[in-house]
Order: C-alpha cells, then structure tokens, then sequence
C-alpha cells in the first residue's frame, strides 16, 4: 500500500487461472455428451478441439501487440465505434452472465445430485456467490494469487485419481481407434471446442499484463497442452474404468473415482475429491464475475466498479434459483445453450473482431504509406 | 491508508499553558540561581532528582550545579570522574573547554536549552551548569537497571545463538552490531511517545534495504501520537498496512541473529527501548513459520520439519474441523472399522459432536492461557488436575468421547510446532469459526472457509510487499526457502522487495 | 457522493450477509449426527413368494458392541449385527419400509455385499443394477453375490473369524482364486453387446464334524445374459473365465502322472494370457495364450523334481489341464449364451465393422465361436527339497 498502483498480473497467471476455470469444469461435464458422439475416440475430439486453444493464444498475442496496454473491452469500442462497440460489448457480457449462471447451476447440481441432497441450493449457490464477491471486489491481482495458491490441488485432484486408478484401468477400452473414420469425433469436437475458446477471457484482462506477445504466446500453448493433457489423462481413467457406461452416467470421472481403493484406507474418498474440485470452479466463477463487472462498470462509465458487485451478483443469484432446476433441464437444454452462448460469445465475437482489426490495421498501412 | 490515517488523529487537549514550561525552548541563562529556580521549578515534587551545589577551584570559586535523577545516572562514576576531578582543580573554569579537559568521560554534550537539559536529564544523563555560561554539558554516565542478556523466552532452538534481546535498547544495539560489522549497518534513532520520549531504532543496511521502504517506515511511526509506547507490539499495530486482519503482518522476534537475518535479506528493523521484541519489515506469511534452527541444521532435517510444520499448521487449523465434517457429514470417508469404533465411543456422548469439540477445544484454550499466568508453584498442580480433567475424567463421565481428546491433543500439539507465537494465536482463533462452518456445511464448509482465506491472505500486503510473496506471486527465485528449505547455496536472491540493488547474494556458483 | 454510495453499499451488504448467516442454518439440512445413523454392512435383495421385492439389511450394532467390550471379556461372543427385512413394490419401496421400523437412518457408505436371492437373480436383476447405480451412498467397489440359499439366512451367519457375514464376504473374495465381482465390474461387462456377465454365488455349508464350524463359501458362479440370470458354473469352470479375463491370481491343483500312484501338489500364479480374435474365411476364433509359473508343493511319486525330464512332463501335465479348463468353461458358457469372457469387445477391437453387423444377435452367434488354447506354464520352483 505504499503507493496506489495499477493491477500487474503476469501471463502465466492467467493462464493458470484458465488452466483450473477449464479443467474443473471440463473433466466433470465433458466426457458424458462426448461418449455419446465419439465413443472410445473421444480423446481423438479433444485433440482436434485444442485447436482452436491454440489459435485463441494466437488471437490473445495479436491483440496484444496492436493494441497495447488496452483491455478487450476497450478495442471493441475503439474497433466498432461507439455505438456498435457499446452493443456488442453488451451482448457479450450476458452472454458472461449467462455463462456464469449455467456454471453456478452446474456446480450446485453436482454438489446436490451427489453430497448434498438436502441442502437447498440457495445456500449452496449462495456461499459460492459470496466468495466469489469477496473475490472480486479484492481484484484480479487476489483471484491470480488464489488461481496460483489453489493450482497444486486441482493437479493433485486430477493426477491423484489418475494415478490411484492405474491398477484397475484397461487400456484395451481404448480401441479400436477411429473405427467409423473420423466424422463422429470430429461432431463431438465441438464440445472440448467450446471449452477451449473460454482462452478469450483472457482477452478481458490484457491490460494487466506486462509480457511481450512472443511470451504470451510460448506460455499460452504451454497451457494449452498442459490442459489436454490433463483432460487426456481423466478421459482415460473414465474409459480404461466404466468402458461403454461412460456414456450412461452423468458424471464419469466421479464414478471412476468413487472406484479409487489403496489399500483399505484410502477408500471412498469422493467427498474429499469433490471438495478440491470446488475450488477450481470458484476460480474460473471469480475470474468470470470480474470480467462481467469490469465491463459493466465500463459501459456505465463508473469510475467505482466495486458497486455492481452487489446488484449485478444478486440477479446471478436470483436467476441462478430460477432456471435448469433439475439435472434433466441442465442435461437437455442447459447444454445446448452454453454451447451455443459460447461459441457466440467466444468464438464468433473474436473471429469479428480480429477481421475488423485486421481490415482497420490494413487500411491504416495503406493510409501511411500514402502520407 | 486514508481511514487510517482519520483513525489515528487524535487531538491533544491537555497542552495548554500548563504544559509549556515543560517544553521550554529557552536558552539557558548566564546566572546559575536563575538557572536554578526554573529547573527547581520545573522539577517541583520529585524526590528523585538530586540537584548538587559545586564550588569549583581556590582562587577564584566558581560555583556549579549538577543535576540528576538518582538511580539512573552512574553515582560511582560521578564520584570519580566527575566530582573528583572538580574538587581536584587549582583554579575555577573559565570556559567549557577546559572543564571537558578535566572530566575523564568520552561522552560530554554542550547543551544551551531548557528542553534539552530535560531531556537529558531524563536520559539519564547528569547535567552540569557552570555559573556565568550559557551552556550546561551533559555527561553520558548513566546507568540503568538491566538484566543480563539471557535466552529468549519465547522462541527456543537447540542448535544456534541463545542469546535474546533485552529491555535496554543500548544492549540490542550493540547486539546487532556484533553480528553485523559493516559501517552499511545503518541505526537511525527516533523518540515516540509523547510523554514516554521512548527511544526506537529503525535499522536497516544501506544499499540493500529500499530506501522507499525506510522512507515509509520512518512516515508511519512518526504520525503515531499515543502518550506512551512501552512495546514494540504498539508499534506494530499502528504501522500494519491492514488492522481489520486476524493475521499478524508485522515479523516480531527476540533473537538478535533473526534479527540480523532480516536486515541482511534487505528488510528493516525497529528496536525499541524498554522491549525485547524487534520488529522486522516488511513480513511475509513464510517468516512466522520458519524457525532460524531451520538454517542451522542441514537443508534435509531444515525441509523435513518444514514440511512436519506445515502439516501440523493445516492440523492445528483445521484438525478439529474436519473431524467434525468427516463424522457428522461423510462417515464415509472413515475406514470402517474406524467408523465402529467412533459409533461405539459416541453412543454414551450427550452432545452433537461439534458441540462436544467445542467445548474440548475451548477448555484447552482456557487451561492454556491460564497455564501462562499460573504462579510457578501451582503450575504443575493445575496442569495435573487440567490433564485428569480434559482427559480421563472427561471420558469416564461420558461427556466426551475418547477420539475427541485424542483430536483435540494433536490440535494442541499442533498448534505448538509453529514457532511464531502470535501465528499461533491466529491459528488458534481461525480455528472455531471454520469449526462451525464444518458442523453446518461439512467438508465443503471447511473449503468454503480456506477460500475466503485464500482470498484474505493473497489481498495482504505488508509494506507493499504481497503477504504471501514467493507462492503467490510465484517468485522462482525465493520459492526455495518457503515450505522447503533448499541448500544455502541454491538462494542467490534476495527477496524481491530489495530493489534492484544488490539483488545476488553471492558471485560465483 | 460516491463515498456516500459506499456505505449504503456497506450497510446493504452488512444486512445481506447477516441474513444469509440466519438462513445459514439450514445448511444443517444435510446433517447426519453419528447417533443418529445406523451402519448397514450388508445388503440383501429377494423376491418373495407375491413376487414383491424382499430387501434385508445387516445392521451394526453399536450399543450391543460397546458393552460388550467394556463390560464381559467374551466380546466375541456378543452378536454385533441384526437383520432387518421389508418388502415393497421396488427395491426401494422395500429399503424405505425397513427405514420405516428403525429409529435412525440407514447408511450405506459401509455396505460391503449386496447379496442377490435366486429368485431376484433369475427375473429381476436389472433392478439391482440400476438401484445401486443410481444412489449415491453404496459404492462402485461393493462386491455382489448370488445366493441359491434364503436371504435373511447369510445376513444372519455369523462367521467366526470376521464381525459379520459382510465384512467376511468383502475380505473372501480377495483371496485365492476366488471370483470378485464389483457392481462397477457387473455394470461395465452388462453394458457389452450380449449383455452377460458373472458373479460368484455364495451359499451356508453345513457343519460336518463335530466341532467344526458353519462356513461360508462360493460354490459356483452364476451367469446371466439379457438381464437374467441362466445358469451356473462350477468353481473349478469358474478359473477358465477369470485367466482368460485375467484376474486370476494363484491357486492349487493336485495332478496325478499316470503310471505312478503317488501325485503331485501345484502351485499356479502369475498366469497371464493373452488373447487374440481371428475371423478366418468367416470362421471367428479366439486364441488364447496362456503363461505361467508353477511351484511344486507338494511330491508323492517317485521322481526326482531336480530333472528335467520330470519338470517337463509336470509342466505338460498342467498344460493340458488349465486348456482343458479353459475350453470346458468357455464350452459351458456357450450352452447358456452367456458371453462372460468379453469375446465381443476382443473381436470389437480388431474387427469392428463385423462385429457391428452381428451386434443385435450376438447371444446367437456367441456359441459359434472356436476357442484355441495354448498353454505354457513352467515350474520355477519344486520347494527345498529334492
């Protein structure tokens, strides 16, 4: 508190915020849709969707380098003008909120479905909004140092059931490999797809940062493979462990890890395994309400964005009460929303803005070359 | 820092004219008897100020006042080298040159004011008024009441210096000093308190120590206005960056090499007179779980107890607690046999399990603090009737269950491995409310409370400094000398926080 | 002005978070205090003579076991357990019927057996496997068990070396050569395209001798294919299934070369078999190559086990008989059209396009399989003595 200073997080704070935002979620709500389009090769869509991880680092850096020191919120508005730009800026963060809702319920049904059948989900929900509001109005700089802090668990979750699982995974499930050609796991690329394009959050907090591009993007495909890795590694603990049922239950790597038995004492440890796994989702919760605030704050014009923290997590709440109130409703609808929220939110807002930058950019070359 | 500062400003009623005579600026006049009437005057009622009249030389007699306060100032010293060498002289003084020549003391001030004749004068300082000269000489002879440097009380090791720091501020010094011998040893003296005029030290070396750092600490003790400051732990409450945290932010210890330690690494410290207990600035989160016993035995012992330690701290935090959730909320996750055995032992308990972890935990906490003030002879005694009583009779009576006294002695145990006393506390305190969490919520309470103390942990700071700096911001650099203690020769860094300057600690390697 | 916006902001929060702390209370909600739960370490699942489930559950006792062990010293004698029974429309209409007679609530994280009735086993299996997947207190490693004997009868045996039938099941099953099958186990194997799988069948033997006690013990095993149970195998059959799904671990077979009259006690473990489909001019076989060690226990003939010679004939000897063994099984189970050596999925991996086309009726084809066995065991150890 010496001096009042700017926030300064680094990039690979980011990333590891991401890291947690997609693996938590990813390795719980993926492979159950993912069975149902690829089978055995669902690691085969994984590995095509990072793809679009890797281009989204690509996309991060360009942005980066032509616009520097300013945060995504900001070149929209300087890319589209004032009026397109506030709009779509607009479209985007309830497409956050909805993103940020569908998460909440996501949590809420999995922590009620499986531990917590009594408890109503407006405390469940409601603790998480908490700490998410005392997050966020500590800044990004806190949620980075809690992503860095709360890293070490979410690889000791993901890892730990891993490794406990090897003796009882049959590496057979595995094949055969891409027995119907390459069409159904390239359907189901969709969903790690759409995981993978949340790397445009980061976008939201460029300004912060202190890399130079060439970093940003050598950091950012580290991630990025780490993050298959990871998810790699659960996917083959689901199949090597439930084979076919993969696809039958709604969250595998639950029930393969409510199969880890060592010795007679570390046995039947889900709850322990589902209490880490919380932190990870408050995280990726954390950094996406403090996207959402920012920028609300920005398009109101207030100089003190702490004050929507409030209202603007009171209506989560409220929403976040009234809709999918049942796994069946999340399963169905749920999913077929987010993945349309954000493949409108993540995927085709960049791939705009990126062309109308690229088109700005050229146009200003050729201005100068004029001159 | 604003509201702090509005916290802190408290307008001082009492200096009206009555103080003034107090705080006389005047310069001392050329007349001893009018000299004399004002500090007569000023020093009305204390019976312990000695003022002494002096006829100095035959020829011409000069007469001469000394003045001191009986029990500080060295009475065997002013005999012998001050009213021997006066009495000694062939003919009176005509200036003050001549008297500093006669005196056989090193340390002798002109002063030519009222307030700093009393402030010498309640230094310790005998002060000498010489008839027809403005000026009076200070003699630095005083001699205080002290106890010998001892080993410190609070923070014991088995391998490394057993010397403590001591009440007298002189000593700390010089203790200091003798583990850093380089003139870069900066000692800056300061006087808060404004009626103790209690002398502090911030010390730091020059050229490693920011001097932003130095420039901010010296900001912050003076806006201090309290009347008194008897221990550096009011320092320290009045400094901290944050007030409303349960987490000490300010490194206090009693070991001069710790001491040393710090300023080395490029932080600084404060001493303060009449307390043992140095602060050292900025603290981060791994300073109050690291004992200098650590550096002394070798990396592999040092990292092994580390990592026992910090077990221990996740126990003394959150043993209880997770006892509670696993028993009441995932009975699960107990082996079954375990699961038998608890049901057996809690079928005759009457309370909920966290109500009978609470008050287990409560009468530890009590016979604790009670064990600090127990008078020596009954200590033992208590501890006796504390044991049977938490302990066996407890169980006999069916009000607890055996399991819970085994937890809760690890949880006490537990919460004796972290070295610094006040982390301890902290631990101690954080301890029942996540207990609660636990019993209404289960594990994810108890995730629910680490988070909100992630959160409050990463949002410290400690002058500037991230409280929980080489893990979060990741430093790779200093992330050696964390939850492990690598070799010495693998920390080439300094802490960040020391600039850019001298930032290597070594060339070679 | 915005300071002024702060505390309202400050004081609405304050408010906010002091009413949530009172709502908090209802976080209770999910509180089960130690006292108030009653351990069930085994479950039982029947149909009685209405057709209706008949659920029972082996409870612990923890009264009866805490004055055992404090008051007389023959804790063992003191009876731990109780059995408790209800019948219903469901499986679990017939738990709820049981919750509805005892104080507390059953919990079932520590249940160790689920035992399934004959009568269950032939109609109704599938509701066994549904109900236990689909609640969240029992375990995917809760081993199950058929039973031709009543239900109620191996809740309430009370073994002699273990607490109580259940714990005793869950600790037999990891020894020998015996067949373990976990609910995960059944459920992954039923969702294979003939829908078959096994599980050891349990029953009460008599006690023969004076003196000697009731024990418990798997006899044979159980096969099911389409969601009904269709037959049994023996114990013996039984080692075929587990080499070629390799899980076998070790057991003892006694041979007898022929022209002496003294015989020949070995060891068998670490076998490992490896299998192969081949479909051959439309003609699908299995081929299987089975290793392993022998160790030599016992030798009542009259040659030295330090030849050659001997160990060659030995190890021809088990050879022949684990292939035999394995053919037998696989034979058996063909009868019952029960694929139960997961033929489908080998076949699957190597041949996807043909299995696809038989998917539908594989139970049928399943019988037309050949199965070549090939089996190299040596003896490595012979004991120490000549």
């Amino acid at each position: 508190m010496i001096m009042a200073h700017k926030e300064i997080i680094s990039a690979s704070q980011t990333y590891i915020i991401l890291y947690l935002g997609i693996v938590s979620t990813g390795i719980l709500t993926i492979p159950m849709p993912l069975y149902r389009y690829a089978q055995q090769n669902m690691w085969v869509s994984l590995l095509l969707g990072s793809f679009i991880g890797y281009l989204m680092v690509l996309l991060i850096s360009f942005f980066r380098k032509y616009f520097p020191e300013k945060n995504m919120g900001e070149i929209i508005i300087q890319l589209l003008g004032k009026t397109l730009g506030h709009v779509s800026l607009f479209l985007i963060l309830c497409f956050f909120a909805f993103e940020e809702i569908y998460i909440l319920k996501e949590y809420q049904l999995y922590i009620s479905d499986v531990f917590y059948q009594f408890t109503s989900p407006f405390i469940i929900i409601g603790f998480m909004i908490l700490v998410c509001a005392y997050a966020v109005k500590n800044g990004i700089e806190v949620i980075a140092r809690c992503a860095q802090l709360i890293l070490p668990f979410i690889l000791f979750v993901c890892f730990g059931i891993f490794f406990l699982l090897l003796p009882d995974i049959q590496f057979q499930n595995l094949f055969p490999v891409l027995e119907k050609g390459l069409i159904p796991p390239l359907k189901g690329s969709v969903l790690p797809m759409v995981w993978y394009s949340e790397f445009f959050w980061m976008t939201f907090c460029l300004g912060s940062l202190t890399e130079t591009p060439k970093k940003i993007i050598k950091s950012g495909f580290l991630c990025v493979t780490a993050i298959t890795v990871t998810i790699l590694l659960t996917f083959i603990a689901d199949l090597g462990i439930l084979g076919l049922y993969t696809g039958l239950t709604l969250y595998p790597i639950s029930l393969a890890e409510r199969y880890i038995q060592v010795g007679t004492f570390v046995e039947r440890t889900s709850a322990f395994f589902m209490s880490i796994w919380v932190l990870g989702v408050f995280i990726k919760l954390a950094f996406l309400s403090f996207i959402i605030i920012r920028n609300s704050g920005k398009l109101l014009h207030m100089t003190e964005e702490r004050l929507l923290i409030l209202p603007i997590f009171i209506i989560c709440f409220w929403i976040s009460l009234r809709i999918f109130n049942s796994t069946a409703s999340l399963f169905q609808t749920g999913n077929f929303l987010i993945v349309v929220a954000m493949s409108c939110s993540n995927i085709a807002f960049p791939a705009l803005f990126f062309l109308v930058a690229c088109l700005r950019l050229k146009i200003n070359k050729k201005m100068v070359l004029k001159k | 820092m604003l509201n702090w500062l509005r916290k802190n400003k408290r307008i001082d009623h009492s200096s009206s004219k009555n103080n003034t005579k107090y705080n006389d600026i005047k310069r001392l006049a050329r007349r001893l008897s009018e000299n004399e009437r004002i500090i007569r005057q000023v020093y009305a009622k204390s019976s312990d100020v000695v003022i002494k009249h002096l006829t100095l030389g035959k020829a011409p007699q000069i007469r001469a006042l000394l003045i001191y306060i009986a029990g500080t100032a060295d009475v065997a010293q002013i005999d012998e080298n001050v009213l021997k060498p006066l009495y000694l002289l062939k003919e009176g003084p005509s200036d003050l040159a001549s008297i500093k020549n006669t005196l056989s003391i090193p340390d002798i001030k002109e002063i030519g004011s009222f307030d700093t004749v009393y402030q010498e004068v309640s230094n310790g300082h005998p002060v000498l008024f010489i008839d027809r000269l403005p000026q009076a000489l200070s003699l630095g002879i005083s001699k205080w009441s002290t106890r010998q440097v001892e080993e410190s009380s609070t923070e014991f090791v088995i391998r490394g210096a057993k010397e403590g720091f001591i009440e007298s501020l002189e000593t700390n010094t010089s203790l200091v000093r003798k583990r850093i011998r380089t003139p870069r040893l900066k000692i800056e003296r300061m006087e808060i308190g404004r009626y103790t005029h209690t002398p502090m030290i911030i010390s730091y070396i020059d050229g490693l120590c920011d001097p932003d750092l130095v420039r901010e600490i010296v900001l912050r003790v003076r806006r201090i206005s309290e009347d008194g400051i008897y221990d550096s732990g009011m320092i320290q409450e009045y400094i901290q960056d944050v007030s409303w945290s349960p987490f000490p932010t300010v490194f206090s210890t009693e070991r001069p090499d710790t001491f040393c330690g710090a300023l080395v690494e490029g932080r600084a410290g404060i001493l303060v007179d009449g307390s043992p207990h140095a602060i050292v600035l900025p603290s981060t989160f791994f300073m109050f779980f690291s004992s200098p016993e650590d550096y002394y035995s070798g990396f592999i012992i040092g990292t092994a107890i580390r990592i026992l330690r910090t077990f221990y701290m996740m126990i003394a935090l959150l043993g209880p607690s997770i006892y509670v959730a696993v028993t009441t909320f995932h009975q699960e996750l107990i082996p079954t046999t375990l699961l038998i055995s608890i049901t057996q032992a809690h079928e005759q308990v009457p309370f909920p399990t966290v109500v009978e972890a609470l008050i287990m935990e409560i009468t530890f906490e009590a016979l604790r603090e009670a064990g600090i003030r127990l008078p020596r002879a009954v200590g033992p005694t208590i501890s006796i009737v504390g044991a049977l009583v938490i302990g066996q009779a407890a169980i006999q009576a069916s009000l607890v269950s055996p399991l819970m006294v085994i937890v809760v002695s690890i949880t006490a145990i537990a919460s004796f491995m972290i070295p610094h006393y006040e982390a301890s506390n902290t631990v101690r305190l954080l301890r029942f409310p996540i207990m609660i969490l636990a019993s209404t919520f289960g594990l994810l309470g108890i995730i629910f409370s680490f988070i909100v103390l992630l959160i409050h942990l990463s949002s410290l700071r400690s002058f500037g400094v991230p409280y929980l700096e080489p893990l979060a911001p990741f430093k790779k650099a200093s992330i050696i000398d964390t939850l492990v203690r690598g070799p010495l020769w693998t920390m080439k860094r300094r802490p960040h926080f020391t600039g850019s300057t001298w930032n290597r600690r070594r060339t070679g390697h | 002005m915005t300071i002024r916006l702060k505390a309202i902001v400050r004081r609405i929060t304050c408010s906010l978070l002091i009413s949530v702390l009172i709502l908090y209370l209802q976080g209770c909600a999910d509180l089960k205090e130690i006292n108030n739960i009653i351990i069930v370490t085994a479950t039982g699942l029947d149909l009685n003579d209405e057709g209706k489930v008949e659920a029972t559950v082996q409870l612990f006792l923890p009264q009866a076991a805490a004055s055992g062990s404090s008051g007389s010293q023959s804790a063992s004698q003191t009876i731990q357990s109780s059995v408790l029974s209800g019948s219903g429309d469901t499986i679990s209409e017939a738990i709820n019927n049981i919750e509805k007679h005892v104080s507390r609530q059953l919990f079932r994280g520590h249940d160790r057996a689920i035992i399934i009735g004959r009568r269950m086993a032939e109609k109704r299996i599938k509701d066994v496997l549904d109900y236990c997947m689909r609640f969240r207190e029992i375990r995917q490693r809760t081993n199950l068990f058929v039973t031709n004997d009543p239900v109620p009868k191996i809740l309430e045996y009370q073994p002699f070396l273990e607490k109580n039938s259940g714990e005793l099941l869950s600790k037999y099953v990891r020894k020998d050569g015996n067949l373990s099958v976990t609910l995960k186990d059944a459920v992954v194997m039923n969702t294979n395209a003939g829908h078959s799988f096994i599980l050891p069948m349990i029953s009460i033997e008599a006690a023969g001798a004076q003196g000697e006690k009731k024990t418990m013990e798997i006899t044979r095993s159980a096969l099911f294919s389409k969601n009904r149970m269709v037959g049994t195998i023996s114990h013996d059959l039984t080692y075929g299934q587990l080499i070629l799904t390799h899980r076998f671990w070790q057991t003892v077979y006694s041979l007898k070369l022929s022209p002496d009259p003294g015989q020949i006690g070995i060891n068998i473990q670490n076998v490992k078999a490896d299998v192969h489909a081949v479909i051959r001019h439309g003609h699908w076989l299995i081929m299987a190559n089975v290793t392993g060690d022998g160790i030599i226990f016992e030798n009542t003939t009259r040659w030295n086990m330090l030849n050659s010679d001997t160990i060659w004939r030995v190890e021809r000897a088990v050879n022949r008989k684990i292939a035999a063994n394995i053919k037998d099984s696989v034979r058996e189970s063909q009868k019952m059209k029960s694929d139960v050596f997961d033929f489908y999925p080998t076949f699957f991996r190597k041949y996807p396009e043909e299995c696809l086309k038989v998917e539908k009726n594989w139970n049928d084809f399943y019988p037309s399989i050949d199965v070549q066995v090939k089996s190299h065991f040596s003896v490595i150890h012979s004991g120490i003595k000549q």
